[in-house]
This record gives structure tokens, C-alpha cells and sequence, in this order.
């Protein structure tokens, strides 16, 4: 495991870790960013989807073992790299527009929450009609707005 | 024709991402079945560690949330608290003058005060009866505490009651034991004092004695209560002694009363009359 892998791995808990102790307390009318779903793809956009894939394992499953969800982020955050992989636009060299990222952003977290809900439903835990477009479209545009922040205020 | 069969290496995404995915829902099913309760355990320790600080936060701002309403609701209490009080005086004055208008022999009518002159010169009442409710000049007004003053002046719906706390206010009043008789009227110095004058210095009079309306002067009825005695005093040079008069009714306090419709009996009036003539 060589010296950047350790750093991304490093970055990637520590988004965990304002995910879990920041961001979900500044919820909006209810609705919250995935702080994790943006390192994710920023990770995927940088590396080969094998090693995307097991970081999102990786995310996914302490992120679970921290909320205990226990498989759902796993299992979502996995398949959504897996799905979208191809599609996220890989350009390193021309650096995105804010309105690219909040676009992509939007529709990989819509999906993502898609997926979770998906998931959720089949497990019978949530099924709130107000908790899935609240946690489908708020969660996903919360996510794209933040992402498009760090896009805005991210050096080279 | 060639056919290439797939080598893993092209294919070792998926089969990643399968085992992942079929890792992730072990998880989800051991979840739901019970198991992984001590990995769960453990999480949760490490959650709480790291929430812990962020509580105390959310605590004190619940605190202050907390504090702010409970701070609204302390003035809503006060000032229903205020009003419930308003209400029970109330209550227990209009209970007090029902009970004195149901035991009282005299015909009496319901006022409410919606003026006071109070300023210690030419004190005045006005009251929310007059002509059209028959209310006369001269008719007293009392509470159930005792007596209040006199109707002066009388319009449609409204009537002036001169209290006794107006230089101008005399009453013929009697002491309840000794039947001694003088006039109560008031200094216009101490505004909870009244003065009985030209009752006798041979008469004993004590410090609690009750003074009331003599009905003598044929303007008021009789045994209205007035005041109680709190000392006497001789007065220099004459026969006669002042007594001073702590009156029953506090004319700061009182809201209603009732107009008697008292009206002087003209026989009494007629023979006064003769009796003045035959002086002449």
C-alpha cells in the first residue's frame, strides 16, 4: 500500500468523520448532504474503478458500522460506482465548471438515494412518503450545492 | 469464424463488485436477524465517543431554546396568574354586595363607578345610573361595606356622587352603644380619617366603636356604618369632643355600590317647616 493510497484512505475517514459529526446535524428542513457520496466521486474520477470500487466498500461499511446501517451504504455506495463509473467525466486536465459538478453530483447523489431508498423499501424500515422525496430530491440537491462549494473553493 | 472466450482479468470489476455487493447484504441480513450485536456494540461505543462533544452542544442550545420558552411562558402565567387574582377580588366583592342587597331592607340599586375625582380637593364619583334609572339628588350610595356618599347631581345614564371624603359632605351619624349623636364630615388633611363632631365629652366613647347614619336629618336611612372610632380628642374651649373615624369603605378601592333610593319622608320635612315658622 503505497503513500497515496494511505492519504486518500486518510481523506476519505476524514470526510467520513464530518459527515457523521458536522453534516448531519446541519440538517435543512430535514435534508442533509453526503459529504462521503463527494469523496467518492472525486476518488472515482481520479482512480481505476477497481480501486473506486473498494474504497466505496470501504466508505460505505464504516459509514454503516458509525450509524449502524450495517450493508445499506455498502451496498449502495457499491453499486452506484459500479453503475456510474463510465459516465463520470474523467477529464484531469481541463479542470470542471461548478455547473458540470453540480450536475453530476445531482444525478449521481439522485441515484444513490435512489438505490438506498430501493433498498430501504425492500427492508421495510422507512416507508414515509414525505421521508423519500425529502431524502431523494433534498439529500441530493443538498449534496450537489456542497459539492459544487468544494469545487469552488478547491486549489489545483 | 473466431470465438474469444472472456479472461477473468476483463471481467474482475464485476466480480468485485458482486462479491462487495453480496458481502454488503450479509451485512444487512445479519443486521435484521440479530446478528452482528457485538460489532454493533462496539460501533456504538465509538459513535457515542465521538458524539459526545457535539451533544453537550446540542445540548445547550436545546437549553437555550428551552430557557427562551419557558421564559414566554412565565409571562403568559403572570399575567393570567394577574388576572385570575383581578377576577377573584372580583368575584368576591360582587359575592359580598349580593349577599348585602339579598339582606339589606333597603331598596337599593346596582351601580358601577366608571369616574373618580380623587384629588382632595373637591372630590366626586360618578356612577353609570341616573334619571332614567329614577336616581334623585340627594339619594345615598353605599357598598356593602358601608356608606359611600351622596348623589349630587343626577342626568340621563349618569349620575355625581359626592363621597365623604369631600369637605362639603356632612351626615348626622350616631354611635352604635351611647345612641350619641353629631355629624361626620372630613378635614380635607388625612384622607383616611373622618371626624364625628358635637358629641359630648361626658359621653365614653371607645377606641373600635362602630359609628353609623342616624337617620335624624331625614337624608339617609339609619344604621348605615360609617367608620369605626380609632381615638377622640377634646376639643378646646367647648363642651363637645372630636372623634375620629377610620371609615369601612376605602373610596380607592371600590369598582360598584348601590344608589338606596332613599327619599326624605316629607311629613318630617313639613313639621320642620312649621317648627322653623313658629321660631319666627
Amino acid at each position: 500500500m503505497n503513500a497515496e493510497r494511505l492519504k486518500n484512505i486518510g481523506l476519505g475517514i476524514g470526510f467520513l468523520l464530518i459527515q457523521i459529526l458536522l453534516f448531519r446535524h446541519l440538517k435543512i428542513y430535514g435534508v442533509q448532504p453526503d459529504l462521503v457520496l463527494i469523496f467518492l466521486v472525486w476518488y472515482t474520477v481520479q482512480y481505476d474503478r477497481t480501486s473506486a470500487l473498494l474504497m466505496a466498500a470501504s466508505m460505505g461499511f464504516l459509514q454503516d458500522a458509525l450509524l449502524d446501517f450495517w450493508g445499506l451504504n455498502m451496498f449502495t455506495k457499491t453499486l452506484l460506482i459500479f453503475m456510474v463509473y463510465n459516465y463520470i467525466p474523467k477529464s484531469l486536465k481541463k479542470r470542471m465548471l461548478v455547473g458540470q459538478v453540480f450536475l453530476t453530483m445531482l444525478i449521481v447523489s439522485l441515484f444513490h438515494n435512489l438505490i438506498f431508498l430501493g433498498l430501504n423499501a425492500v427492508l421495510q424500515n422507512y416507508s414515509g412518503e414525505v421521508f423519500f422525496w425529502r431524502y431523494l430530491l433534498g439529500n441530493s440537491l443538498y449534496t450537489a450545492v456542497i459539492a459544487s462549494f468544494i469545487q469552488l473553493f478547491r486549489t489545483q | 469464424m473466431r470465438f474469444r472466450l472472456p479472461r477473468i482479468t476483463d471481467a474482475k470489476d464485476h466480480i468485485l463488485a458482486a462479491i462487495l455487493l453480496i458481502i454488503a447484504s450479509a451485512l444487512m441480513i445479519s443486521r435484521y436477524q440479530g446478528g452482528l450485536n457485538n460489532l454493533r456494540k462496539v460501533s456504538i461505543t465509538l459513535f457515542s465517543y465521538l458524539e459526545e462533544p457535539l451533544a453537550n452542544v446540542r445540548i445547550y442550545r436545546q437549553a437555550l431554546k428551552t430557557n427562551t420558552y419557558l421564559r414566554k411562558q412565565n409571562v403568559l402565567l403572570l399575567d393570567e396568574l394577574s388576572r385570575l387574582r383581578a377576577a377573584g377580588q372580583r368575584n368576591e366583592d360582587l359575592r359580598e354586595m349580593l349577599e348585602f342587597s339579598s339582606e339589606s331592607k333597603l331598596q337599593l340599586y346596582p351601580v358601577q363607578v366608571v369616574g373618580k375625582e380623587l384629588n382632595q380637593v373637591l372630590n366626586s364619583l360618578t356612577v353609570d345610573a341616573g334619571t332614567e334609572q329614577n336616581i334623585k339628588k340627594g339619594m345615598p350610595m353605599v357598598s356593602s361595606k358601608g356608606l359611600i356618599g351622596k348623589v349630587i347631581l343626577s342626568a340621563p345614564g349618569y349620575s355625581q356622587v359626592m363621597p365623604f371624603y369631600n369637605r362639603l359632605f356632612r351626615v348626622s351619624a350616631k354611635l352604635q352603644h351611647s345612641n350619641a349623636y353629631g355629624i361626620v364630615s372630613w378635614d380635607g388633611e388625612s384622607i383616611d380619617e373622618l371626624q364625628l363632631t358635637s358629641v359630648p365629652q361626658t359621653v365614653e366613647v371607645d377606641s373600635g366603636e362602630i359609628v353609623v347614619t342616624s337617620g335624624y336629618s331625614n337624608q339617609f336611612p339609619p344604621d348605615i356604618p360609617i367608620g369605626k372610632v380609632i381615638r377622640t380628642e377634646p376639643q378646646k374651649g367647648k363642651v363637645t369632643q372630636m372623634i375620629y373615624l377610620e371609615p369601612f369603605v376605602n373610596l380607592y378601592e371600590i369598582a360598584e355600590g348601590f344608589i338606596v333610593k332613599f327619599e326624605p319622608d316629607t311629613t318630617i320635612e313639613k313639621l320642620n317647616e312649621q317648627y322653623q315658622d313658629l321660631l319666627k
